[in-house]
């Protein structure tokens, strides 16, 4: 589990490089400064820049319960 | 072939509503009633799944099933979705009473007496397995035209029904219990994988099933015995062949789920299913839930190997006495002999497989306990607690509270152990216990409980709601309300049948925690008694705290996280821009609001200055999380909830409002058309009187109604002289990131 009193410390960036690594993180801002010079805004960049995330990112299954109703409910 | 290939008509619609403990809206697949559509499909019955997938309020939902023209409805019922299903399955009554209404799943499997004697509407319900009896029953109404009353199913099992007014059944359903294990009599049922009726990409959310049924003994549950004890598998070729099928449509971390009650009950079968996996080199992820005592570390090894990564074990207590009592590991006994030693062995086994399981790398373990059970002290309950939270073994844990379901073997003397059940308005789907000990609040509840993960996703999407940064969503109704308010009314109720989409979220907002306590289930009983399109109720209620007020839930009274940092914080912009670079603070669960025209200014003036940074980006990643925020929405060139229509606001003189700051744009009991005339009536005098047609921000610019309380034309200049747009748009979108990962 996350420690959430110490998430709201962070910056975001402290939070993109502990998630996906300095390197990653460097080249996903990189990727969304290019996006805004090219004059991607609102809505766009919102979606953008979640791509990028699930692109960048390789979430390990830290909350997954076999318990929990969206599961049991399909059976 | 039947009359609906000559009329355009559709044999069968499968519905399946969505549960409202669930956050998601939409009209999805089950694989339950995907198994009947492809079984029924085969034998050249047109019936299909009715699937929605974003929210929808009652009116599009009927409107949309009927357009198919089905002859017959067939709701997939739980009883978390009961009171939806009987809302939608009423209405298609209303509107079409030549449509035959059926009941199936585990709810009717259970209450069919009470549905079927409360529920004018529903013609029959299934009892247990289906495809068979539900194929004979379309089989018989065809040859009578579809004419319900005409009928004679009196040769169909598993079923209850009404005709003339009268109930009719043949309760008894055999249909899976005739057939040995080993004849693998449910590899009759085609796959609804293979067969294309659910989607291969789909599959992680609905799973596959290798085995029906369950053997054990636990006196607390259903599924043995509405399987009457007894397990009806897939040969393990079926089961590989689907996984086959299935696998390269899974992406990324997607796991496929085997949804068997137990998975591992016969440890043969299920290594004989791991070795084809590997033998035929198949790259899955799976889970499933298992036993301690129905595996070992060989078989852990296998499971590992073909591509298991999240074991779940069922556990309940670790008190052998109380295992004893419940059944859990032997049949459970009226006088309990001393010997304890199979639960004692039960205890060691789960300590033993839970730390192999981690140590040969398994990603997730979960076990679920239940506490409240027979006989159980507080500190029996509290040893179970503290041993799945001292194991360093299990990643989290399904903290339960007993139910006792009709049914099940506790329902016939649940009295002698102390339990009361109280029926909500007298329906036996929805109950309260009352426990001969006070579980619910004097047993400590672990962080690594599901509860504290429910309660963090629930503060999280209520936030969300509360900023009105609502989702890109097409949806007809409001997905969300936020009531402010301690009462819940008759006359509410009936109008979000209109305004509210299916299982929208309900927001509840109590003036303290007193009202909170002494309401919510008075108010929870209207809105099933009144039939509310959605039961997703979240109640909050507001604590003052120094210069800010924090908004708590009942699931912080319950978990006794009342702390600051734990708890949804709402703030004056100002309190947020003087703590901004203190180390300590943290705006994660803030919603910051603008109070006054002071607050305004200064809010517009921390727009305006990190625009003016030079590199605006990095001054925001480098800054702490920033919090949500109630008025950004206006200086954005879209993304508000005057235009997206997502929340209603509502206070207690039932007025409603689709901003904090806006203008009273209808009352409670208005219809959703009329709310939607006013709010554009406001936006256009709004646009008139400002001239937004004249100005070059007109394409930029939401043209906010009521940017109270900056003065309309503070905001007209700030917008159109400054870069303010464009860092609202730069926080909205990095807010993507907090979403992502916090």
């Amino acid at each position: 589990m996350k420690d959430f009193k110490k998430l709201g410390e962070l910056s975001l960036l402290d939070i993109l490089e502990s998630s996906v690594g300095r390197e990653e993180a460097e080249r996903l801002l990189g990727t969304i400064q290019e996006a805004i010079t090219k004059g991607m805004s609102g809505d766009d960049l919102k979606k953008f820049i979640y791509q990028e995330l699930c692109r960048s990112s390789v979430t390990d299954i830290e909350v997954y319960m076999l318990f929990s109703l969206p599961v049991i409910i399909h059976r | 072939m039947l009359i609906s290939q000559l009329q355009k008509t559709t044999d069968c619609i499968f519905i399946f509503p969505p549960c409202s403990e669930s956050p998601d809206s939409s009209f999805n697949y089950h694989l339950g009633s995907a198994y009947i559509i492809s079984y029924l499909n085969t034998q050249g019955v047109d019936a299909r799944q009715y699937i929605h997938r974003d929210p929808v309020n009652l009116k599009t939902c009927i409107a949309e099933i009927l357009g198919l023209k089905p002859r017959v409805a067939g709701f997939t019922v739980y009883d978390s979705n009961y009171s939806v299903a009987a809302l939608i399955a009423g209405e298609i009554r209303k509107s079409s009473p030549q449509t035959s209404i059926v009941f199936g799943g585990p709810c009717p499997s259970v209450h069919y007496g009470f549905i079927m004697n409360s529920c004018a509407f529903v013609d029959a319900c299934f009892i247990n397995e289906a495809e068979e009896n539900f194929l004979e029953f379309m089989k018989q109404l065809s040859s009578e035209d579809f004419n319900f009353d005409k009928t004679d199913f009196s040769g169909i099992q598993g079923i209850t029904y009404r005709q003339s007014g009268k109930i009719f059944g043949n309760h008894e359903n055999r249909t899976l219990r005739n057939h040995s294990i080993s004849s693998y009599y449910l590899d009759s049922y085609p796959s609804p994988y293979l067969g294309e009726i659910i989607p291969a990409t789909e599959a992680h959310n609905t799973g596959i099933i290798t085995a029906r049924g369950c053997n054990q003994n636990c006196i607390y549950c259903n599924c043995a015995v509405l399987s009457n004890r007894r397990i009806s598998a897939h040969s393990v070729d079926r089961v590989i062949s689907e996984i086959e099928y299935i696998s390269p449509h899974q992406k990324g971390n997607q796991i496929l789920t085997f949804q068997d009650d137990t998975f591992t009950l016969i440890t043969k079968r299920a290594a004989e299913i791991c070795n084809a996996i590997i033998r035929q080199h198949i790259k899955v992820r799976l889970a499933c839930i298992t036993r301690c005592d129905c595996i070992d570390e060989a078989l852990l090894d296998l499971m590992k190997e073909a591509g298991f990564v999240s074991l779940t074990f069922s556990l309940e207590s670790v008190n052998p006495i109380t295992l004893r009592r419940i059944g859990k590991v032997r049949p459970a006994e009226e006088i309990l002999s001393d010997n304890l030693e199979k639960e004692e062995k039960f205890i060691e086994n789960f300590d033993r497989m839970a730390a192999y399981a981690k140590k040969i790398g398994f990603q997730n373990i979960v076990t679920s306990i239940m506490v409240g059970l027979p006989g159980e002290t507080l500190s029996e309950a509290n040893r179970t607690v503290e041993f799945v939270e001292n194991n360093k073994n299990i990643d989290q844990y399904a903290h339960n509270f007993l139910k006792i379901f009709r049914g099940t073997p506790i329902y016939s003397n649940y009295e002698k152990y102390g339990y009361k059940i109280r029926y909500i308005n007298g329906n036996p789907i929805f109950l309260k216990m009352n426990y001969p000990v006070d579980v619910i609040r004097k047993v400590y509840i672990s962080p690594k409980s599901h509860l504290h993960s429910k309660k963090k996703e629930n503060d999280k999407s209520t936030l969300s709601i509360l900023s009105l940064s609502v989702k890109d969503i097409k949806s007809a109704g409001f997905t969300s309300i936020i009531l402010q308010s301690d009462h819940v009314s008759e006359k509410l109720v009936n109008w979000l049948k209109d305004v509210l989409s299916i299982n929208g979220i309900i927001i509840q907002i109590y003036s303290g925690e007193k009202p909170m306590k002494r309401l919510s289930d008075r108010n929870y009983e209207k809105l099933t008694r009144y039939s509310s399109p959605s039961l997703n109720i979240r109640n909050y209620f507001l604590k003052e705290i120094k210069d800010a007020s924090l908004l708590l839930s009942s699931e912080s009274v319950l978990l006794k996280s009342c702390e600051e940092d734990d708890n949804i914080k709402i703030c004056s912009f100002e309190y947020f821009r003087s703590r901004l670079d203190e180390p300590e603070a943290n705006f994660l669960k803030t919603f910051c609001r603008e109070t006054d025209y002071n607050d305004s200014v200064s809010a517009c003036s921390f727009l305006r200055d990190t625009g003016m940074e030079k590199d605006p980006l990095t001054f925001l990643t480098r800054k702490k999380i920033l919090p949500n925020f109630a008025s950004l929405c206006k200086w954005t060139r879209e993304n508000a909830n005057c235009v997206n229509r997502s929340t209603l606001i509502i206070n207690d003189r039932s007025e409603v409002r689709f901003c904090w700051q806006g203008n009273v744009s209808g009352l409670v009991g208005q219809p959703y058309r009329e709310l939607i005339s006013s709010l554009e009536s406001e936006m256009n005098n709004a646009k008139t009187r400002r001239k937004c047609d004249m100005c070059k921000e007109e394409s930029n610019c939401v043209k906010c109604p009521f940017p109270f309380p900056l003065p309309e034309m503070e905001y007209c200049t700030a917008k159109r002289i400054s870069n303010v747009g464009q860092t609202a748009e730069l926080i909205y979108a990095l807010d993507q990131v907090k979403q992502f990962f916090c």
